[in-house]
């Protein structure tokens, strides 16, 4: 598979937090969440590749090319919506756009005012105006007016109420399906990863815990709910975050294809049960040591 | 690049707009009114305004764009450091050049041809060369401290700068045995072409050093 962007041994050590040696690969045409707590490292990896921050050891290659060495290129080609969004408040949208167009080699003009209009973001008014929702906005309709090949969002729907963040998730999920787009987007909502993403990648306290499809992790990662004595040896030695209650007892599985058939027969005597997870469960079982 | 200069050229318009239309008559009103003093201390004060205009742009212009966040969304556009500082830097190279050619030519139209015009232009480009080595390193500074850091260090050259004439005359010059004529014929007496060409090839050297500064401590 195609790799628009590769991570090797990367690091970054603040006071309080190191990004530690992380390798990724973020496949072509396919959107890949980054899920995790805050402080997991997900900004500083993005800042990292935006080469807004400088690593202390490591290698980025984004296209195939040094990020640091091809930097105009790459961004270029890329689409970003930062966790906060700067813009020279006095002006407004219809100049930002005029602005940065002189930058991009492939602005679209119209394509940057069907945004605006799109999302109901006022072209003349000042930036200063605009509440936090239009910002993301206008951030997004920048970043996806000079066909990015590749659209790197940090926490983009985090502050948001929930029509806009629905709106700003469908959006991104139509560009990255009918052109093809290469999405990384970071969150600590699982629900918005869960929604979008076809990969996932879990960081937790600066390392790169987990990176699977999410289907591969939906149907792997299972709760199972058990009657005290009714789970066999198998079973108990594979779960995680095993919580007792008065009627029995429930457990996280990684590999539930692995154990299905030990867990067979309790099944089918009501005495096991077997339910999906979401993506949050599979964090926490991360972030309790799992 | 010419859009970027267009941006950050708002201070620097505004500055050198104001000296232009209002500091630089109210100077010499004088000098249009009433008799002509042929006092070349005279331009020992006035000379000192194109370090303070255009250090004094530098500054607001970094305090514009640090309040305003501006570094910060330029960064996620498509442009390298070195492209943004050297906006930066051609609209200082512009300024002072603008500055010392409209200083001259006023002076020379207001005083006639006299030795006083002939000196102002060679006094006059010996300190646009020394502003464009204390712009540059002006922006060595900002690049490796940060503006937060290095603005107020700026914001106090810059005052001084403005002070120092007066404080030159009245408590650093006396004691030295030294007078404001001696400077400026010391300043004078430079040879302003290769003062010119020197500062030209150090400011503009650097910029890649601040770019690369620039680079190493963001985070």
């Amino acid at each position: 598979m195609e790799q628009v962007l590769n991570l090797q041994k990367l690091t970054k050590t603040y006071e309080e937090f190191v990004l530690d040696k992380i390798d990724l690969d973020i496949p072509r045409g396919y959107v890949t969440g980054l899920i995790g707590p805050n402080g997991a490292g997900k900004t500083t990896t993005i800042k990292l590749i935006m080469n807004l921050i400088r690593p202390d050891a490591g290698r980025i290659e984004v296209f195939g090319l040094n990020h640091d060495r091809h930097e105009q290129e790459i961004k270029n080609r890329i689409g970003y919506v930062g966790e906060e969004q700067f813009f020279y408040d006095q002006r407004s949208a219809a100049w930002t756009g005029r602005f940065v167009s002189h930058f991009f080699n492939a602005w679209e003009p119209e394509t940057y005012a069907r945004f605006l209009d799109r999302f109901e973001l006022p072209p003349k008014q000042r930036i200063k105006k605009y509440s936090k929702g239009m910002r993301v906005k206008l951030s997004l309709a920048i970043a996806l007016s000079h066909a990015p090949d590749l659209i790197i969002l940090d926490e983009p729907t985090s502050g948001l109420d929930p029509v806009v963040r629905r709106d700003v998730l469908d959006l991104l999920h139509s560009v990255a399906a009918e052109e093809n787009k290469t999405v990384l987007i970071s969150s600590h909502i699982t629900d918005d990863i869960e929604r979008i993403a076809d990969y996932i990648v879990y960081m937790i306290q600066g390392c790169i815990a987990l990176f699977a499809t999410k289907d591969e992790l939906l149907s792997n990662w299972k709760a199972i709910h058990f009657k005290p004595g009714s789970a066999p040896d198998s079973v108990l030695d594979s779960l995680e975050r095993v919580e007792t209650q008065i009627f029995g007892s429930t457990g996280i599985i990684r590999d539930y294809p692995a154990i299905r058939e030990d867990l067979a027969a309790g099944i089918s005597s009501g005495d096991i049960r077997v339910e999906n997870v979401g993506l949050d469960d599979i964090l926490i079982a991360l972030v309790n040591g799992g | 690049m010419l859009r970027l200069i267009k941006k950050f050229s708002v201070m620097y318009v505004l500055y050198l707009g104001l000296y232009m239309v209002l500091l630089f008559p109210l100077l010499n009103y004088d000098r249009v009114t009433g008799p002509d003093t042929e006092d070349p201390s005279y331009m020992f004060y006035q000379g000192i305004f194109l370090v303070w205009v255009v250090l004094g742009a530098l500054w607001a212009h970094e305090n514009l764009e640090h309040k305003t966040h501006g570094y910060r969304f330029l960064q996620t556009l498509p442009l390298g450091w070195r492209k943004i500082l050297g906006a930066k830097f051609a609209l200082v190279f512009a300024t002072t050049a603008a500055f010392t050619v409209y200083q001259s030519a006023m002076l020379w139209i207001l005083t006639g041809n006299g030795p006083l015009a002939a000196a102002s232009w060679n006094y006059n480009a010996v300190l646009g060369s020394l502003c464009l080595i204390l712009a540059g390193l002006a922006y060595l500074g900002i690049s490796r401290f940060g503006f937060v850091l290095f603005g107020k260090l700026l914001l106090g050259i810059w005052i001084f700068l403005f002070l120092s004439p007066i404080l030159m005359r009245e408590f650093i010059l006396p004691p030295m045995g030294i007078t404001v004529d001696d400077v400026l014929q010391m300043v004078i007496g430079m040879n302003w072409v290769a003062a010119g060409l020197i500062a030209t090839a150090l400011f503009w050297g650097m910029l890649p050093l601040a770019a690369c500064m620039n680079r190493h401590t963001k985070a």
